[in-house]
């Protein structure tokens, strides 16, 4: 029978347990010292499309599938309908990790009701601004992760992931 | 809300404006401020014998808590003393000449609950946190909710009462997403995400973002952005509002200079320290019911569907969730 042995050649037996507790005691501290806890994410980018036109302004959710071992990622479009996803304990814009997702997206704008509002500015003028509403541009559908039929699978390396949503 | 003292004859019949009054202006004599708090009584005092509530703007007979303007009778306002125990040591923004010109700032905001929702009239303002704005919007009329031990059914230990947010900088363009709140982001009865993705790197809100300046700014008010947060984003996550208005639809984070999280005090009088990462549920659910969207929903009693930040913020949702 084969035996493996672990050859531990020291010098002094005391001095190596000792050396060896200083070495780990610095990686700990070292760790700590770090102070880094971001979660490590794969950069997940793409662009949003509604009707063959970019989409601005519109929020990407990745919520993670049943089953799947993914962390939710969220993000917004630029001007250009691009979106850049991070994920809440993971740098911003950063991405999320690897799994399987599906995909909401929510795009609206708010638009003035007619009437006005009461607010105070600063040092307590009145000050009459618009009331406003939300809107919604696109079907809403997409903002609902059962029925948007929109997915992504994450892979190492992160990806390119566009939408183009229709009517 | 509605504070003992500042209502008509001891009674809780309304002073046009007095709801307006932030938490802390009840607090004033615990906190060795009882002369100011003195001139705010003596002023409401003489309102409430000449001030039927008729909807006449009574803000120059009583302190103006959403401004900086003298009483009629060239009083300074009280709103304007500059208290330093409302202040955190470690925020340097916010400090403003004690002379009047400007409201008192403070870092200490009362806990709204698990989720964002606006102040408005007629919105549903039974909100699940222990700092609830002053009216039931649920059609039973003027009942004011009160609070007390009593009603923390789920442990003073368990439940938020107050937590520490960062002073806006007065200059808009100054703010990072620590200390200032984006603005027109679309909140309302959505998904918390719509706040959170306004965070951009280095801490800045993302470009093209508009911002404002109310975080902190008034110690008076108890408007949301001035004395409330709310436990839908975790700490030093970015601060929202559905509109230019502040009263309306905001989602205000707690936010400090301490390295990874924030302080805040639970209604055992405790302080405890919560971490960025503390569990806040998942940011990317649907949680209205606007355009007949369909998903778990913001449970309004029960436990919190914001993760343990969320168990915190409700002292009754029957769960008793604890930090780590």
């Amino acid at each position: 029978m084969d035996r493996v042995t672990f050859l531990i050649n020291p010098v002094d037996h005391k001095m190596t347990k000792t050396i060896f507790g200083m070495c780990v005691l610095c990686v700990v501290l070292f760790a700590i010292g770090c102070g880094n806890n971001k979660l490590k994410t794969e950069e997940v980018i793409g662009t949003i499309k509604f009707d063959g036109k970019p989409l601005p302004n519109a929020t990407v959710n990745f919520t993670t599938a049943e089953g799947s071992t993914g962390v939710p990622g969220f993000g917004k479009t630029d001007e250009n309908g691009v979106y850049k996803l991070q994920a809440l304990q993971g740098e911003a814009d950063a991405g999320t990790v690897p799994g399987k997702y599906l995909v909401s997206v929510i795009a609206t704008e708010m638009v003035p009701t007619g009437k006005k509002i009461t607010t105070y500015d600063e040092v307590g003028n009145v000050i009459k601004m618009d009331e406003t509403k939300s809107k919604t541009l696109i079907p809403v559908r997409y903002s609902d992760v059962q029925k948007s039929e929109l997915t992504a699978t994450v892979e190492a390396g992160g990806g390119v992931f566009d939408f183009n949503l229709t009517k | 809300m509605w504070v003992g003292g500042y209502t008509r004859n001891g009674t809780r019949t309304r002073i046009d404006g007095v709801d307006r009054y932030s938490y802390m202006a009840g607090l004033l004599p615990f906190v060795e401020q009882k002369s100011v708090s003195d001139i705010i009584k003596s002023y409401c005092a003489k309102a409430a014998a000449t001030n039927p509530y008729d909807g006449t703007d009574s803000s120059t007979k009583i302190p103006n808590p959403m401004g900086a303007n003298a009483l009629a009778d060239g009083t300074r306002n009280p709103f304007t003393y500059v208290i330093s125990a409302f202040r955190c040591p470690s925020d340097g923004n916010g400090t403003i000449p004690d002379n009047g010109s400007l409201s008192g700032c403070t870092n200490y905001h009362i806990c709204r609950g698990d989720w964002m929702i606006g102040d408005k009239w007629g919105e549903n303002r039974n909100v699940r946190g222990i700092g609830v704005p002053g009216r039931l919007g649920d059609g039973s009329g003027d009942a004011l909710p009160s609070v007390g031990m009593a009603t923390i059914t789920d442990g003073t230990s368990n439940t938020v009462f107050v937590g520490e947010c960062l002073v806006s900088r007065s200059s808009c363009s100054n703010n990072n997403y620590k200390t200032g709140l984006a603005i027109n982001v679309d909140i309302h009865g959505k998904a918390e995400s719509q706040c959170a993705a306004v965070r951009s790197t280095s801490g800045m809100f993302k470009a093209g973002t508009s911002t404002a300046n109310w975080k902190g700014r008034r110690w008076s008010d108890g408007s949301a952005p001035f004395t409330g947060f709310h436990a839908a984003l975790p700490p030093n996550m970015p601060s929202c509002a559905k509109n230019g208005e502040s009263t309306d639809c905001t989602a205000i984070t707690a936010s400090s200079n301490h390295s990874g999280g924030v302080n805040v005090c639970l209604c055992d009088a405790s302080v405890r320290f919560v971490s960025d990462s503390v569990d806040c549920g998942d940011l990317t659910k649907v949680l209205g019911n606007e355009y007949g969207w369909t998903g778990e929903g913001h449970q309004w009693t029960g436990a919190s569907t914001g993760g343990i930040w969320g168990c915190l913020a409700t002292p009754q949702g029957n769960e008793t969730a604890t930090l780590p």
